[in-house]
């Protein structure tokens, strides 16, 4: 019952007080706006990141390779690649997890020479199981991501060109560019689309194979751009002379599933005596675009939360102060009427603890709004270590809501209660007599 | 006379209603830390940025290309996009007598494959004047390898490697260490440098369609900065990236100018030369330039970006607090306008009176903020943070912030000005009152 009346109380001086309580209240809506739409853009870039890490660089979330395998495998190609035999044997172990995995790819990858006959150029060759792509290009978590970046897949489908021609290859535009192949390579002369692609073979000998050009594709890194060219497995194995492949990728139906199965998975392979290792998408070995791009972005974003909310919350908690100190006289009169100071103080407590709860509600509609508005303007920018331009999108998770409302409340809950503990208990006639605010 | 006493006066109030006057002292002053910390990141990125591509990568103040180098038809054939001959003695003619320049150098872009009979990968590198290359690098960066010895003091047919190529054909330091990128250098001293093989074979096409092979020696491993680079960067003396590549040209120029030298209006001196002989050169800042600029113009712009996004964040809260602490002293002081006013004081006279006590507040707190943020920097700076930002540093960065008088500056009007704009909409209701209502006033 009392404590009911604390409530209406405090309430009712919130009203009372309209300028006080709309210029506090103001303030922590902007505070609790700005903050809630960086959490938001934070939130949207690394889940950006981390689709195109796992999805459009087909990283997978999960990565097996041969022990040692990411440091050494171009040293020895025949050592450290997982062989026909080895491959088998993890594709035994993945079966109790089938459940839990929703796509597999295997993947070869050779740094070797493009030649048109009139030029050659280094490229870096990835043969992969192709399947993959209409996956990829198909995926939930792509579309509502990054759909920005499904441009980088060509038009004709790498699986299609591969059905036609076993030798076909997919190459990045910066290669079609050098290699002086631009346009549409359907309508070439088919001398022209005929090239050779040579490299170094798991014995050290030069090997070469034939190569269609088939399909146009983008890395959508600048620094990749200019090496990029995609084959079918069977191809990059033929260059090599090899029968196994570098790395065997997992892509799960649920992300936060991954470390679990990892454990798992490695625990299995152990057990098996299998000379593989089993790595994460944010493994700074395999993953140094997604560390790269987080770490900084870590790092701007923590500036950012620090000095926003370091600076509002003290804002926020010296401008509560002064509304109480402003109200001395108040706490005097209600003291002189019998009101113990535990009871005044609660209700300064409740009544900081109302208006941020109401400012922040408003905070959370505001910054929704915004949020919106932005992601319906459509504007686009384009992001450090990447061609594409890709849209300004703000997602905002409730639980960042929940959160920023949780500081709010505890700011302006905590800054209430000290001065107003501070202030109830000094003596009655002090409290009636000092000018507060307006000395 | 007016405005010495109207000082006098806001000083003595200050102190005279400290308590309400804190709070608002406090708004501005973490309004100001907040400014000037991010200023000073953003500060920060920026001279390394400038240290790193000017100095260290010899990029100069700015660099001279042919025009079309980056179009289709220029990758296609770069052999057509190279400053020829008469391209380079002209720019030797401008540039040599010149005393505003410290010096100039040509490079020559180069692509190839590199094995150590074990390992085949693709290289992409620079050749450079080595004796011009110890100029533009200076003292600091003169030391420029992370393990090994420099390209300078290595014998001919010397190559170094970026980091993570020399990963790749298993050259590796040994031991290893961490060295985490800054602008004093590196540490001194040679650090040792282990090869399974340090004699290697770079292969590359010349114009014409030839194959053309050189052997080298491996001397040394640097940081090439952006990752995707690092694991395919080589840099070589351009006398032997010329003999490589069959050719006299150069893939570009860069100019470094003695200190002081505005560079944008020597960049257009040196345009409209270019102009005059109708060449088809350009001239461009490395910060504009197309390829080179890109990561640093973005980077810069994102940040930028947040930037404002903070100080719109700092002005709304800030005013309103700073409005909410000014209304209450204001109304507080009712009496006292009053009083002013029944003196002889104009209601003009009273705002401007309120605006100096508003604005001495802004700079009361400002100077708080300073003093705050000296301290926060040089706390963030002795902490020695490092973190790993891949996206324009192949090596872990320290976390810095450099005190920006600019940015001090332009914070602290910002803050005043919030202050003032504050007080005066604060004081309008007061000092329109009726003389004896303000006398009155409780």
């Amino acid at each position: 019952m009392k404590n009911k009346m604390d409530w209406k109380m405090a309430f009712r001086n919130l009203r009372r007080n309209k300028r006080r309580t709309i210029s506090t209240g103001l303030a922590l809506v902007i505070a609790s706006c700005g903050l809630a739409l960086i959490g938001g853009y934070l939130y949207k870039s690394e889940n950006s990141i981390r689709t195109y890490t796992v999805y459009h660089l087909r990283s997978g979330h999960l990565s097996i390779w041969k022990t040692s395998g990411v440091d050494k495998f171009f040293t020895d190609l025949e050592q450290f690649q997982i062989n026909k035999e080895e491959l088998s044997q993890l594709q035994e172990l993945l079966v109790p997890y089938s459940s839990k995995i929703e796509k597999t790819a295997q993947f070869l990858v050779a740094p070797a020479l493009l030649s048109s006959g009139q030029k050659s150029i280094p490229i870096l060759l990835t043969g992969y199981t192709v399947d993959l792509d209409p996956y990829i290009r198909n995926h939930p978590n792509v579309l509502r991501w990054s759909p920005e970046l499904l441009s980088l897949f060509s038009k004709t489908t790498f699986m299609d060109a591969l059905n036609g021609d076993p030798d076909a290859i997919s190459v990045s535009r910066g290669v079609s560019e050098l290699i002086d192949r631009l346009g549409n390579f359907s309508s070439m002369k088919k001398e022209d689309r005929e090239l050779t692609i040579a490299a170094l073979d798991s014995e050290k000998h030069l090997n070469a194979v034939s190569a269609t050009l088939a399909v146009q594709h983008s890395t959508g890194m600048p620094f990749l751009e200019d090496l990029s060219v995609n084959s079918s497995l069977r191809l990059a194995q033929n260059l090599l002379r090899l029968e196994g492949i570098r790395n065997f990728n997992i892509f799960l139906k649920d992300a936060s599933e991954m470390i679990w199965l990892q454990k798992k998975l490695q625990a299995d392979i152990d057990a098996a005596h299998l000379p593989l290792e089993v790595l994460n998408f944010k493994d700074p070995r395999i993953g140094q675009f997604y560390n790269g791009s987080m770490g900084f972005l870590s790092v701007v974003g923590f500036f950012f939360l620090v000095l926003v909310l370091g600076s509002s919350s003290l804002i926020i908690s010296s401008s509560i102060t002064m509304d109480l100190l402003e109200r001395t006289k108040e706490m005097g009169t209600l003291r002189s009427l019998g009101f113990k100071a535990s009871w005044v103080t609660r209700i300064y407590v409740k009544e900081a603890l109302i208006l941020s709860l109401m400012a922040g509600l408003v905070g959370v509609a505001f910054s929704e709004a915004i949020a919106a508005a932005i992601n319906v303007a459509g504007w686009t920018y384009q992001p450090v270590g990447l061609n594409n331009r890709v849209r300004f999108l703000i997602f905002i998770r409730p639980e960042i809501h929940l959160l920023i409302l949780l500081l709010l409340l505890m700011v302006s809950g905590l800054s209430s209660y000290l001065v107003a503990k501070k202030k109830t208990k000094e003596n009655i006639a002090g409290l009636l007599n000092d000018a507060g605010a307006s000395a | 006379m007016m405005f010495g006493l109207f000082f006098k006066i806001s000083i003595r109030n200050m102190r005279r209603h400290w308590r309400q006057s804190l709070s608002a002292l406090l708004s501005v002053a973490t309004g100001f830390v907040a400014l000037v910390v991010f200023e000073g990141y953003m500060k920060d990125v920026k001279v390394g940025f400038y240290d790193d591509f000017r100095t260290r990568q010899m990029y100069g103040d700015f660099i001279i290309e042919k025009d079309g180098v980056f179009s289709t038809a220029g990758r296609a054939h770069p052999e057509n996009f190279e400053l020829n001959r008469e391209d380079q003695k002209f720019i030797s003619e401008i540039l040599d007598p010149d005393p505003q320049v410290e010096a100039w150098m040509g490079s020559l872009r180069i692509s190839g494959m590199v094995t150590n009979g074990r390992i085949s990968t693709a290289f992409f590198g620079v050749g450079y004047d080595l004796k011009k290359g110890l100029i533009f690098r200076g003292q600091r960066w003169s030391p420029n390898t992370i393990y090994g010895m420099r390209l300078e003091d290595a014998g001919n047919h010397s190559i170094v490697l970026g980091k993570g190529l020399g990963e790749n054909l298993d050259c590796v330091g040994d031991p290893p260490v961490t060295i985490v990128r800054s602008s004093d250098g590196y540490p001194q001293g040679i650090r040792p440098l282990k090869c399974i093989d340090k004699s290697i074979l770079l292969s590359t096409w010349t114009s014409t369609g030839q194959i053309s092979a050189l052997d080298a020696n491996v001397s040394g491993v640097v940081d090439a900065g952006i990752k995707a680079v690092d694991s395919s960067f080589i840099a070589m003396s351009l006398s032997e990236a010329q003999s490589l590549a069959h050719s006299e040209s150069l893939s570009y120029a860069t100019v470094l100018l003695k200190d002081g030298v505005p560079v944008k209006d020597f960049v257009d001196k040196f345009q409209r030369a270019i102009q005059q002989r109708g060449l088809n050169l350009h001239a461009v800042e490395w910060k504009d330039h197309e390829k080179v600029g890109d990561i640093y113009r973005r980077l810069m712009s994102m940040l930028t970006i947040l930037r404002n996004f903070i100080v719109l964040i700092i002005l709304c809260i800030g005013t309103l607090s700073v409005f909410n602490t000014l209304f209450k002293i204001i109304k507080g002081r009712s009496r006292e306008i009053g009083t002013w006013r029944s003196l002889g004081f104009t209601v003009n006279q009273l705002t401007c009176a309120f605006a100096i006590e508003a604005f001495v507040l802004g700079l009361t707190g400002s100077a708080l903020g300073l003093v705050l943020s000296i301290l926060f920097t040089l706390t963030v700076n002795q902490g020695h943070f490092i973190y790993h930002a891949s996206v324009f540093s192949a090596e872990p960065l320290y976390l810095a912030l450099v005190m920006d008088p600019q940015a001090c500056v332009r914070s602290f009007a910002i803050l005043s000005a919030v202050c003032v704009f504050a007080s005066m909409a604060s004081i309008r209701g007061v000092v329109r009152n009726k003389i004896v209502d303000n006398l009155i006033a409780n």
